[in-house]
């Protein structure tokens, strides 16, 4: 057994069996065999490896054909492995001794040598371990044949292991049968992040190297909630886990029976707890928990699910689904908010080579360069928007020229639509996301045009401490509690309060509930969150007053660094809630 | 690919043919051993053979070494 740690980013606790994605893409379905069986097995596996060889050997010849003798002879050093006695003679006996499936005991015995190789402190030889993981893959292959399992036709659970997945993997990942998921890449705001969340299956990335340490098969724990990945657990460890999630399931189900309450603080002040969502699938996560509407409604799925732009259908038909399901209440649809490297294919024509993603061509300066993919998003929101209370948020804005250009655009779209006798909502609130340090700073001028402001903290922490989070060489230096950003919210909910435009906080700090009695003590009364938060959340909320948030808001804004902040408000959270603190 | 050409020599021969690095001994018909040496260009190593045509195999596998593996690039391992 042995432990891996990473970043926790999506929550809970699953055991099962592992499938290695890239290196494998198929999973060893079978770790032992019948003793009467031993014969047959070790034979099976001669004829893959046999098949293996010739299939080798022709690509060695090919390659020496074709391209010249010294790549050839990269083919050459495959067929020694795949000869190699001794690799065979321990395969033969992990099957004949042990009773290994084939699979198993090649996945093993050739995972054991990359493994030595990757730590031998030497580049060259490091490099070779991929040698040996193509010929492990050649070899499954041939042994699995048809009954190899693709991640696509799935048919029994597993816990997915990557070294990296793609944001269109995640998404396409099956629920009934991914049951988690571990990367060795990744951080806490990658995308891949963000839509395990939204998937609520638990996942934890930028591992580091481990793949080599796994094969297909083993029994693995991931902890969503530490960020810990436990391969080959012993039994008390298994005992152990199987215990929390028990405990786990118990306090999840105390915070269902909140559904019905609202969510209000002691003293009957309302704050309205909303749900982040990216895909439509998502607002029974939200309905469920009793959520009070869509806060931010993430529309970059639709951009990144195709390789082609989305039509207006497209669009509209993803809005109707999750305006139609909140009519009573606000379902706030964020536009495009992806930078041009994101995004595959179609909009290549905007990738430039900027040293620095996060400062360049993204968002609503996206959406400002290309009308026609902006208005279409636009057209679906309006059309949509007679379904419910549906309200348009422009992402990144900076300036109040952007704001004003990103209004007029809009305008046009009206007009558009007027001539065209559709059917269409005229009178959809506007609002900004307010998550460049220089809108927070202007949130007052900001206020005298728009409907609704909400702090995206995640961006608005990343700009104000100049820190990327997913860089793990300063990730520690991101910190939700620094005294700067509690001053910058307090001027934008100042600036809301004088001029009555509502303001809401969503982005990861507003789902940690230590963060909750400060912003509602600031005078937050709108916060949006990712939907498992929401019973926590609303639990928190009812046990405490306004006085009390205020005291503590009060007090937090006198503090000096991010762990003073961090130190008081987990003090404070536990006096308020102690049942909580896990 | 050094470490193929000499698995591949030595396998052509019945006896048992050894390569040493400092403390380290490992059978040279393997290629999975050879590679586990690291050994680089320049670093010293000793060949030992036992049993049927051993002097016929060290003669074959110094040839080997001293044509630089048959080939143009340099050694790295």
């Amino acid at each position: 057994m042995f432990v891996k740690r990473g970043i926790a980013v999506s929550p809970r606790v699953v055991t099962g069996s592992a499938m290695l994605l890239g290196t494998e893409g198929f999973r060893i379905p079978q770790h032992f065999v019948s003793v009467d069986a031993v014969e047959t097995e070790i034979a099976r596996f001669h004829v893959a490896l046999d098949t293996v060889y010739t299939e080798i050997s022709k690509n060695a010849e090919l390659a020496r054909d074709q391209l010249g003798k010294q790549y050839g002879a990269i083919f050459e050093a495959h067929l020694q492995m795949a000869c190699d006695p001794k690799l065979i003679q321990e395969i033969d006996s992990l099957i004949s001794e042990h009773c290994y499936s084939p699979e198993f005991a090649t996945s093993r015995v050739l995972r054991r040598y990359a493994k030595i190789f990757q730590n031998l402190d030497n580049h060259y030889l490091a490099e070779r371990a991929v040698d040996i993981f193509d010929l492990e893959k050649r070899i499954l292959r041939h042994l699995l044949g048809e009954r190899r399992e693709e991640l696509a036709h799935l048919t029994a659970p597993v816990l997915v292991l990557a070294h990296n997945l793609t944001p269109s993997e995640t998404a396409s990942l099956n629920k009934k049968f991914v049951l988690g998921f571990a990367t060795e890449v990744g951080g806490q705001t990658s995308h891949t992040a963000i839509l395990a969340g939204a998937l609520e299956i638990p996942a934890v990335v930028g591992i580091g190297n481990f793949l080599s340490d796994v094969s297909g098969g083993d029994t693995v724990i991931i902890d969503g909630n530490h960020g810990e990945v436990i391969i080959d657990p012993d039994q008390d460890t298994l005992d152990k886990y199987r215990d929390l999630e028990q405990q786990f399931n118990s306090f999840t189900q105390h915070l269902q029976s909140l559904r019905p309450l609202r969510s209000e603080t002691l003293d009957n002040i309302r704050i309205h707890l909303m749900g982040n969502i990216e895909f439509p699938e998502e607002v029974e996560h939200c309905t469920q928990r009793g959520a009070d509407g869509i806060g931010l409604y993430r529309t970059e799925f639709l951009y990144l699910k195709n390789d082609r732009e989305p039509t207006e259908e497209d669009h509209y038909e993803a809005y109707c689904r999750v305006i139609s399901a909140f009519k009573q209440m606000p379902v706030v649809i964020r536009t495009l908010d992806l930078g041009a490297d994101k995004i595959p294919g179609t909009y290549s024509q905007f990738q430039t080579d900027g040293m620095n993603p996060a400062m360049g061509l993204r968002s609503i300066r996206l959406s400002l360069q290309n009308l026609p993919l902006f208005k279409t998003q636009l057209r679906a929101i309006l059309r949509a928007a007679v379904l419910g209370d549906a309200r348009i948020m422009f992402p990144l804005i900076t300036s109040l020229l952007e704001l004003r250009q990103a209004k007029m655009i809009l305008g046009d779209v009206v007009e558009d639509l007027e001539e065209q006798k559709i059917t269409f909502k005229r009178d959809v609130p506007i609002g900004m996301m307010v998550e460049v340090p220089a809108a927070a700073m202007l949130a007052d001028k900001f206020a005298l045009e728009v409907d609704f402001f909400s702090i995206g903290t995640n961006d608005l922490i990343q700009y104000t401490l100049a820190v990327d989070r997913s860089d793990q060489n300063v990730a520690n230096l991101y910190k939700s509690g620094d005294p700067s950003i509690l001053r910058l919210i307090q001027s934008v909910v100042q600036a809301g309060a004088k001029h009555d435009v509502p303001v809401t906080v969503c982005g990861q700090m507003s789902s940690d509930p230590t963060f909750i009695p400060l912003l509602v003590g600031m005078g937050i009364r709108n916060i949006s969150v990712t939907p498992h938060a929401i019973p926590e959340l609303k639990e928190i909320i009812r046990n405490m007053s306004i006085q009390q948030a205020k005291e503590i808001s009060d007090h937090s804004l006198t503090l000096e660094t991010a762990r003073d902040v961090d130190n008081y408000l987990r003090g404070e959270l536990n006096r308020i809630c102690p049942d909580l603190v896990m | 690919m050094p470490c193929s050409r000499i698995a591949q020599a030595a396998s052509n021969f019945s006896c048992d043919v050894r390569i040493i690095r400092e403390h380290v001994t490992v059978d040279a018909k393997n290629i999975f051993d050879v590679m586990s040496l690291s050994a680089e260009y320049g670093t010293t190593l000793a060949l030992q053979a036992f049993g049927e045509g051993a002097s016929e195999a060290i003669q074959e596998l110094v040839k080997l070494f001293e044509s630089n593996f048959n080939c143009e690039e340099s050694v790295d391992t």
